[in-house]
């Protein structure tokens, strides 16, 4: 959550000489980041990021507390200012007003009728500071809340009184399908369950902490109002602010949790400023229902754990001086320290380590040393080498023009998981299969003639009640390729990975009736490839199974002293004839043929060429005819190929 | 005799004229001026000459030796002109069609290669998780707005008894009370994890994506300070990135690090200018801090012995901070477009 405060502003809580700039820089490098500085007349607004643990920095005075600390640290005096407040109103007989609060659904409410306005005009400093924080203003009753929100962090409402005729709150739950009217004319439904307050006839007229209701807000012809604030329960706060999409600041800040002992000093803030502004006085005393009571927090933390903690030798009086201008109140007590942890801190501080964080960020990050780790050799786990074996594969394949993407995980083809979430109806469901973000990548680049893109990734698969199986799988898609060169690029990849492999081709889905490849090693499946249309190829490996079988190197086989006699030889096929039936079948009709490849294909002219070698001696002409005759006999024999030339 | 030698050196002239290769000029050679060759001959035969015409005979002799050598030579830088024919080797060579690795590819090998050699071992943990291990381990408040609905993405499945809802991990910090877990079961006194996977989260503009990837360092042992974390920091950045990019720490929260801070870097695109990545010129490395004692006793180290420092960063993010990349849109690196794809 961001704030933006105007450096004027600022200034009126505490004294320093520090530039505009040494600010930004200083609070940035100790404290919260402030992500921009913008000029704007005579002024500088600061934005600045807040984090969510620290919602006392969502105001003037928290920022300034914060540089009242750090800014010494790089040799800038500051000095912090305090506020004034009005005191507590004396009234015999107050006006009529009464707040019915369920502990369950709100902490602590604090309220007070004021009456008497003779001035509805914001003064032009008020303005300029609520408009540096992109804040409209409203009028000055209305004004005054918004200006002491940003000055102290507390959010506060008001309403016209006379606009309540009964005069009382009531505390309550919304029901489901409830409608209110906020105070900028936009109707929500109500989810039920939101905490809202009612004036007891069943009118909503406020969701407190989040915004104001229409039928109740403040208008110059307003003669009343009851200033009006909460200590709220930040996940109903969170819940109704989410549901209904209005993110006020107000609501920005009560979900985070606000100190509660802010609500009487915003409203004794808002008496006085009421006064000084529209001249307007209490007409009753306040009312204050606090169910939570708050008692101060205190740790304890050792000096030599603070120093081991840094790796800085820091003196108790150092620590102790970084401490006490951001509110703790420290003791040393021999080698302890006891700190008091100010109302503010009270959800952020509770243990040693963020005593340690105070000081380390006081002291500054900037300021420590580096120092690398040390440390002994730990057991070798599984799975700690299969990672690079994922990176050979890619390498691999991306040196045989495989193109590596990254798809979603997340797709909108039905899978084993379904998110409860998902931000839109192509990202519903985790995928089992990476098919289908690989298909849409290459449909996205039809226009190029031909490509190969493969991802190794993550597929999903049902595991029962448990987590999803998450399976690496390798995949890729040849779009527009020739089907041999396809097919010799997954050859070349296994053989570089000294896999030895078979093919099967079958029907089988996703791929085009009998357009499947299965690819075996032995008798286990490690992958497979085929049409998926007649433009796509897709193949998918599972890198698991490819680790087992691979190997870094093969055994080595010592070459032949003498040289193959190598001869083309042409084939013609009938119809429907496998070529891969007729070249395997050639290969084992003699252990003197070392190798044969299918060249060209020619009509149904198949050129394959032949390496004869016999590792002892040279062949003759004479024997290498008879092992020629012998497969020309058998591949006639059984596939009736005849032989050209 | 004259008259033959001169025959023969007309004789040996047309065979010069007619040789079409090397080869055939040093045949040439052999037949006239070899040992035995034709001329050779009559130098043999010059003592059986009478004294008054040896003389003349020999002289003869030695022009024609001469006139026939060097129209050899002459021929024989002829051929060898010839045979240096006109040739451009400047022509563009006929190119081997390669692929290309991913960007994040690059990114993660270089990241888990930088951190391997000060001792982190690469781990790849689950992309789905249980709410304990991304979030109840890891000390969320139960009202933390990273549990709700809107910024993480929950599985319709059945809640785990003991482990609460299935969501999809939103930072690579599930991995560590599961590391530190597994590292007690394997008998390990320490955690040396650099952990790089997949995230998801309920999110999409120019710096954020749903699914991204992050690393994620996490060191436990007995001797650990906030100064080795600083140190292991600078050693990244310093040989991650090059050339002088400035970094800065800042206090930050987060529920599983005490203290917490997160890790700037000057912004590379616009030089600390501002730009439409980074906000005011410096780019969120990414969060660090110590681990929380509630962390380290989930992960089964006794937090009064052990402490530990841990970091997790976009992957995605440190890469487009590389200098001179130029990718300023993070759904730029998801892109699947061959066009951006083949330039890497």
């Amino acid at each position: 959550m961001n704030i933006k405060i105007s450096d004027k502003f600022l200034r009126e809580y505490i004294v320093t000489q520090a530039s505009v700039d040494e600010i930004a820089k200083y609070l940035s490098l100790s404290g919260p980041n402030v992500e921009s500085i913008q000029k704007r007349g005579g002024d500088f607004i600061y934005d600045i990021e807040v984090t969510t643990n620290r919602v006392d920095l969502m105001s003037a005075v928290g920022i300034a507390r914060e540089l009242s600390a750090i800014l010494p640290r790089f040799g800038i005096e500051a000095k912090l200012k305090s506020i004034d407040f009005s005191d507590q109103p004396k009234i015999k007989k107050g006006v009529k007003f009464e707040i019915e609060a369920d502990p369950k659904l709100i902490n602590r409410v604090t309220g007070v009728v004021i009456g008497n306005i003779k001035n509805f005009k914001t003064p032009d400093w008020m303005k300029e500071r609520l408009l540096a924080s992109d804040i409209r203003s409203l009028g000055a009753p209305i004004d005054i809340t918004n200006y002491i929100m940003l000055e102290m962090g507390q959010p506060l409402h008001v309403f016209d009184y006379d606009l309540i005729k009964t005069q009382k709150f009531k505390i309550r739950e919304s029901k489901k399908g409830e409608r209110v009217v906020t105070l900028d004319g936009k109707e929500y439904k109500l989810a039920g369950g939101d905490v809202v307050i009612d004036d007891t006839t069943g009118r909503i007229i406020d969701l407190p902490g989040i915004i104001g209701v229409k039928n109740s807000v403040v208008t110059s012809n307003t003669k009343r109002v009851i200033l009006f604030t909460e200590n709220n329960n930040p996940i109903k706060i969170r819940k109704t602010s989410m549901n209904l999409g209005i993110r006020t600041l107000a609501a920005v800040i009560n979900e985070k949790g606000v100190d509660p002992t802010l609500t009487i000093k915003a409203i004794l803030r808002g008496i006085l400023l009421f006064k000084n502004i529209c001249k307007a006085s209490p007409l009753s005393l306040i009312i204050d229902k606090n169910f939570i009571s708050y008692k101060q927090k205190s740790v304890k933390v050792k000096h030599s754990y603070i120093t081991e903690s840094l790796g800085v030798n820091l003196t108790k009086k150092e620590i102790k001086s970084f401490l006490t201008p951001l509110g703790f109140d420290g003791k040393w007590n021999k080698d302890i320290l006891e700190l008091k942890v100010p109302s503010f801190r009270a959800n952020d501080i509770s243990r040693r380590e963020d005593i340690v964080e105070e000081v380390a960020r006081i002291y500054g990050f900037h300021n420590l040393p580096s120092k690398l780790i040390s440390g002994g050799i730990l057991s070798k786990r599984q799975n700690d080498d299969y990672l690079f074996f994922e990176n050979k594969l890619k390498r691999l394949i991306s040196c045989l023009g495989g193109n590596e993407v990254y798809t979603s995980s997340l797709i909108g083809v039905q899978g084993a998981y379904k998110l409860k979430n998902p931000l839109g109806t192509d990202s519903t469901y985790l995928r089992t299969t990476l098919l289908y973000g690989l298909v849409e990548a290459a449909l996205q680049n039809h226009s190029q003639e031909k490509f190969h893109i493969f991802e190794l990734s993550n597929v999903y698969l049902p595991n029962g009640n448990d987590l999803p199986l998450e399976k690496p799988m390798l995949s890729g898609v040849f779009f527009g390729y020739d089907y041999r060169r396809a097919k010799g690029v997954i050859e070349t990849f296994l053989e570089k990975l000294h896999i030895e492999a078979l093919f099967n081709q079958v029907d089988k889905s996703p791929f085009l009736p009998g357009r499947c490849l299965l690819i075996r090693n032995g008798d286990e499946r490690i992958g497979m490839m085929g049409y998926i249309d007649e433009k796509i190829i897709y193949y998918e490996f599972d890198p698991i199974i490819l680790k087992q079988k691979h190997r870094e190197y093969p055994k080595y086989k010592k070459p032949s002293k003498y040289p193959a006699q190598v001869e083309d030889i042409t084939l013609t096929l009938p119809e429907r004839t496998k070529a891969g039936d007729i070249l395997s079948e050639i290969k084992k009709s003699s252990k003197f043929i070392e190798n044969v490849r299918l060249d060209v294909i020619y009509n149904d002219n198949y050129t394959f060429r032949v390496w004869y070698l016999d590792p002892r001696k040279t062949m003759t002409d004479k024997e290498v005819k008879e092992i020629r005759n012998n497969f020309l006999m058998i591949v006639q024999k059984k596939f009736g190929v005849k032989v050209k030339n | 005799m004259e008259e033959e030698i001169n025959n023969l050196r007309n004789q040996a002239f047309f065979q010069i004229n007619e040789a079409k290769n090397i080869d055939d000029l040093e045949k040439i050679r052999v037949n006239y001026l070899g040992r035995n060759g034709k001329i050779s001959k009559y130098i043999k035969h010059l003592k059986t000459i009478p004294n008054e015409k040896r003389k003349q005979i020999g002289a003869l002799i030695n022009e024609t030796k001469y006139v026939i050598t060097s129209q050899l030579t002459a021929k024989r830088n002829l051929i060898k002109n010839k045979a240096r024919e006109w040739m451009d080797l400047t022509v563009p060579g006929e190119k081997i069609e390669t692929g290309s690795l991913h960007i994040l590819t690059y990114a993660i090998e270089e990241i888990s290669s930088l951190f391997e050699k000060i001792g982190f071992i690469r781990k790849r943990y689950r992309e789905v998780e249980w709410d304990y291990y991304a979030f109840e381990s890891l000390n969320f408040e139960k009202w933390h707005p990273a549990r709700d609905d809107w910024e993480t993405f929950f599985v319709d499945a059945k809640d785990h008894p003991k482990y609460g809802p299935m969501l999809l991990t939103p930072h690579t910090s599930s991995a560590q009370v599961r590391e530190m877990q597994n590292a007690i079961k394997s008998g390990d006194k320490a955690v040396k994890m650099i952990n790089i996977s997949k995230t998801f989260r309920r999110q999409s503009d120019a710096s954020h994506v749903p699914m991204f990837h992050q690393f994620e360092g996490l060191f436990v042992d007995k001797e650990v300070s906030l100064s080795n974390l600083k140190g292991t920091i600078d050693y990244f950045i310093q040989n991650f990135f090059e050339g002088k990019r400035e970094a800065r720490l800042r206090p930050y929260y987060f529920p599983f690090t005490e203290p917490s801070f997160e890790i700037d870097i000057s912004c590379d695109i616009c030089n600390k200018r501002g730009c439409k990545v980074c906000k005011d010129g410096w780019l969120e490395l990414g969060g660090a801090g110590m681990v929380h004692p509630n962390v380290l006793k989930n992960g089964g180290f006794d937090p009064k012995e052990y402490r530990g420092f841990a970091f997790g960063w976009g992957v995605e993010r440190v890469f487009m901070m590389k200098k001179n990349l130029g990718i300023d849109d993070i759904r730029t690196v998801y892109s699947t477009d061959l066009r951006y794809l083949k330039q890497f």
